[in-house]
Order: C-alpha cells, then sequence, then structure tokens
C-alpha cells in the first residue's frame, strides 16, 4: 500500500476526495491515513478541505456525548404556537412593544427579586405592585433612533429605584452605533445621529409635568448599559421616565407608568 | 408590482418562524422567551433596511444570528444584573459562562438537525468512538459509504454552524 505518491490526477483525488472528515474525525485505519497523508502532500484541493473541517471536532466536543446519543428530546415535540408575527409599527403612531423578561434571566437573579412584567400600554398602575416589586416597563421611541430600552422599577422606602437596560442598534445598526446584535453583513445605512461616545440622560418627570435629570451615562457602542437612577419621588408620583441627549433637551424614548 | 415590506416580512415569517423557535427554545427552555425572541427577530428584520436586498439563504442567516445573539444579550444582562446585585466574587464571568452553555446549544441543535443518515455516522465515529470498519458492518454498508456519509455529513453541519453564527474556531 505504500506507494510513492506521485502528482495529484483526477484518478488519484478521486480515490480520497471523501476522506477529508474520517481524516479529522481521526477514524481511518492507521495504513489509510498514512496513504491519505501521503496524498494530501501533493493534492491542494484536499489540504484546503482538511483544513476546512478542522475546527469542527473541537466544535463537537463542546456536546456531552449522552447529549449528542439521543435522537430527539421534548422540544421536537412541542407545537409552535400559530403566528410569530410581531406587531408592526403603523406609521403616525407611537412604537410601543414590551420586552418581558426571560425566565432565564429570573432564573440567574434568584430568588426574592420578583418581577411584575407588563406593557408601556397596561393600564395598571404600577403602585398595585407589591412593596418589594419590580416593575420593568418598556421605552418607546418618540424619534427615529436605534435604542431598544426597558427600566426595571422599584420602591425604596420613600423613593423609587430605576435600572435601565439600553441597548444599542434597534435596526440593524449603522456601523456608527455598531451593535452587539446584528450581525456584521447587516450594516445599513448609517444612523450617526446617535452615534458612539454619545451621552444620554435619564429624565424623571413627575405627576406635574417637572423634569429633572436623574442619571447621565456615556453609550458605548455594542454594549448594552446599565444606568441606575434613584429618585426621591415615590412611584405614584412619577408619570413617566424619559432618555434624551445628554443636555437633556431632546427627548428620544419615553416609558409611561 | 413589488412586495410590501410587510408582505416580505410575512413570507420570512412562514418559512421560518417555526424552525427560529425551536431554536430559540432548545437554547433558552422557555416556551414564551422563545416567542419573544423569534418576535424581536423579525421585528428587526423588517426595520432592517436591506431587508428586500437580501436574498432567501442570506436572510436566514441573519435571521438565526439575530435570534442568537439577543439570548446572548438576554443572558449577558441577566448576568449582569446579577453582577449589580451580588458583592463582588472571583468567579469568572456568568457572560462567558453562558456563552460556553449557548455553543454548546448551538452545536448540539446543528447536530439535531442533519439526516438521520448522516447523524449516525457522524456521533457513532466521534461519540461513540467506532471504527470505519464497525459502523460499516452495523449499517450493513460499504466502508467508503462510511467515509462518504461522514464527508457530507461533517460539510453539512458546518454549514449549519455557521447558519447558526457559530464560525470559529
Amino acid at each position: 500500500m505504500s506507494e510513492i505518491p506521485g502528482p495529484a490526477d483526477q484518478t488519484t483525488h478521486a480515490t480520497y476526495a471523501e476522506w477529508d472528515a474520517a481524516y479529522v474525525l481521526g477514524v481511518l485505519p492507521a495504513a489509510e491515513r498514512r496513504d491519505y497523508e501521503a496524498h494530501l502532500a501533493t493534492c491542494e484541493r484536499c489540504r484546503a478541505a482538511v483544513a476546512e473541517l478542522a475546527g469542527i471536532p473541537g466544535l463537537l466536543g463542546k456536546v456531552p456525548t449522552g447529549e449528542a446519543l439521543a435522537e430527539t428530546d421534548s422540544i421536537d415535540l412541542t407545537p409552535a404556537p400559530a403566528s410569530l408575527m410581531p406587531h408592526l409599527p403603523r406609521p403616525g403612531r407611537a412604537r410601543r412593544w414590551a420586552i418581558p423578561l426571560s425566565a432565564a434571566a429570573a432564573l440567574l437573579i434568584g430568588a426574592g427579586v420578583g418581577y411584575a412584567v407588563r406593557g408601556a400600554d397596561d393600564p395598571a398602575p404600577v403602585s398595585v405592585v407589591a412593596e418589594a416589586g419590580t416593575t420593568r416597563v418598556a421605552f418607546s421611541s418618540v424619534v427615529d433612533v436605534p435604542i431598544t430600552a426597558v427600566v426595571d422599577v422599584t420602591p425604596t422606602g420613600e423613593g423609587t429605584r430605576m435600572q435601565v437596560e439600553c441597548q444599542y442598534g434597534g435596526s440593524g445598526g449603522g456601523s456608527s452605533t455598531s451593535s452587539s446584535t446584528s450581525p456584521s453583513t447587516a450594516s445599513g445605512p448609517p444612523e450617526s445621529e446617535e452615534g458612539e461616545g454619545r451621552g444620554y440622560t435619564l429624565v424623571v418627570i413627575d405627576r406635574d409635568g417637572n423634569a429633572v435629570n436623574a442619571a447621565t451615562w456615556i453609550a458605548r457602542p455594542g454594549r448594552v448599559m446599565h444606568p441606575v437612577a434613584e429618585s426621591p419621588l415615590p412611584v405614584s408620583r412619577i408619570a413617566a421616565v424619559e432618555i434624551r441627549g445628554v443636555d437633556g433637551a431632546v427627548s428620544l424614548l419615553r416609558a409611561s407608568f | 408590482m413589488a412586495a410590501t415590506r410587510e408582505e416580505t416580512l410575512r413570507a420570512l415569517h412562514d418559512e421560518h418562524a417555526g424552525e427560529l423557535w425551536r431554536f430559540a427554545l432548545r437554547l433558552t427552555r422557555d416556551t414564551g422567551v422563545a416567542e419573544d425572541v423569534v418576535q424581536e427577530a423579525l421585528l428587526r428584520a423588517w426595520r432592517d433596511p436591506t431587508m428586500l436586498d437580501r436574498g432567501g439563504p442570506g436572510m436566514r442567516a441573519w435571521l438565526f444570528t439575530v435570534t442568537r445573539n439577543l439570548v446572548v444579550d438576554r443572558w449577558r444582562s441577566a448576568a449582569a444584573r446579577h453582577e449589580l446585585l451580588a458583592i463582588e466574587t472571583d468567579e469568572p464571568s456568568v457572560a462567558d459562562r453562558s456563552t460556553e452553555v449557548l455553543d454548546r446549544w448551538l452545536v448540539s441543535d446543528a447536530l439535531r438537525s442533519l439526516s438521520d443518515e448522516h447523524r449516525t455516522v457522524v456521533v457513532a465515529a466521534y461519540y461513540e468512538g467506532r471504527t470505519i470498519a464497525d459502523i460499516a458492518v452495523a449499517l450493513d454498508i460499504p466502508q467508503g459509504t462510511v467515509k462518504s456519509r461522514l464527508h457530507y455529513g461533517l460539510r453539512t453541519l458546518r454549514l449549519n454552524l455557521q447558519e447558526r453564527g457559530v464560525t470559529h474556531p
């Protein structure tokens, strides 16, 4: 079997063309492995084929054997919802959508912090939430900005604690916003007005319409930001919070309570 | 008459939503969250100005990647909130671990989406450590066919992984 490797002509290549996977998985018998390696030394195409698959065993190694051997799991039997179409924003109407907290997140946060989830449109007042409860409210876009954000509102004695989770690049992410959520191939037209290094302000608006700056932060591209603010006002006195430009003048997103 | 953005999105939904949902459900193990993530991925597709230009296969890969990243972002922000609440520890970042967990799910999912014929030989060769001769006898096929199925199976797996945004190492 140990013939001297000659130039890789079509016939020789055809013999080995489908051996790449067996080789990278390490299942070729020793003699065949030697033959294949001798062929590789002369065949550009087979070397390229092996290189393409070289990372696969490492990735397969991430899956435990038991999981790989199980042919199906319960997920294959779980029926999908009849429709998963999102509600599309209508022209002339403020965009509003709620982002329910994931169960995985609740799990990681651990016991003791209960989240009540409601959409910004729900009429239920925040004050019905239990004293220690945290309510999540989604921000709606006031102007067209590539930002999505939610605020977790927690009563703290007399006042209110607000933890904002703010993410850039809601529409595919231009180069200036470089969202971590959109694939790199998705660069749309630049939306540079909210580009990197911009500062933002969280403004609390009370029921009398007074606006107070509660926090400012600088956006870092590709990162989810978590500004935190405390207001001396009880939740019941807060009408809304807004994310504004750094000067506090231009309202970008609003969460109504 | 060109299709409207909404019609295009509806077509994307009808073609991919079920598969994306199963994918998201594997990652999150929560039907509600999976639903949420897929709806948001579709909403982002609708908002993406290049949606209409992207071809079918490109859009599919794009949706998988967005869905995957939405799940990662949720894990990361959950981890960040966790770190906010906890006293500082020397533990490795929860976000890093969540990426490990995600990779495992993505590979597992890619493996499951192979045909039975391909998955059987890949699993036997890699996970069960069986030889080509052994697999050939067990399946009553020539050894050359085992090699051929491994070849096509691993190439399909590679494409499945790329579609799910796994491109390393």
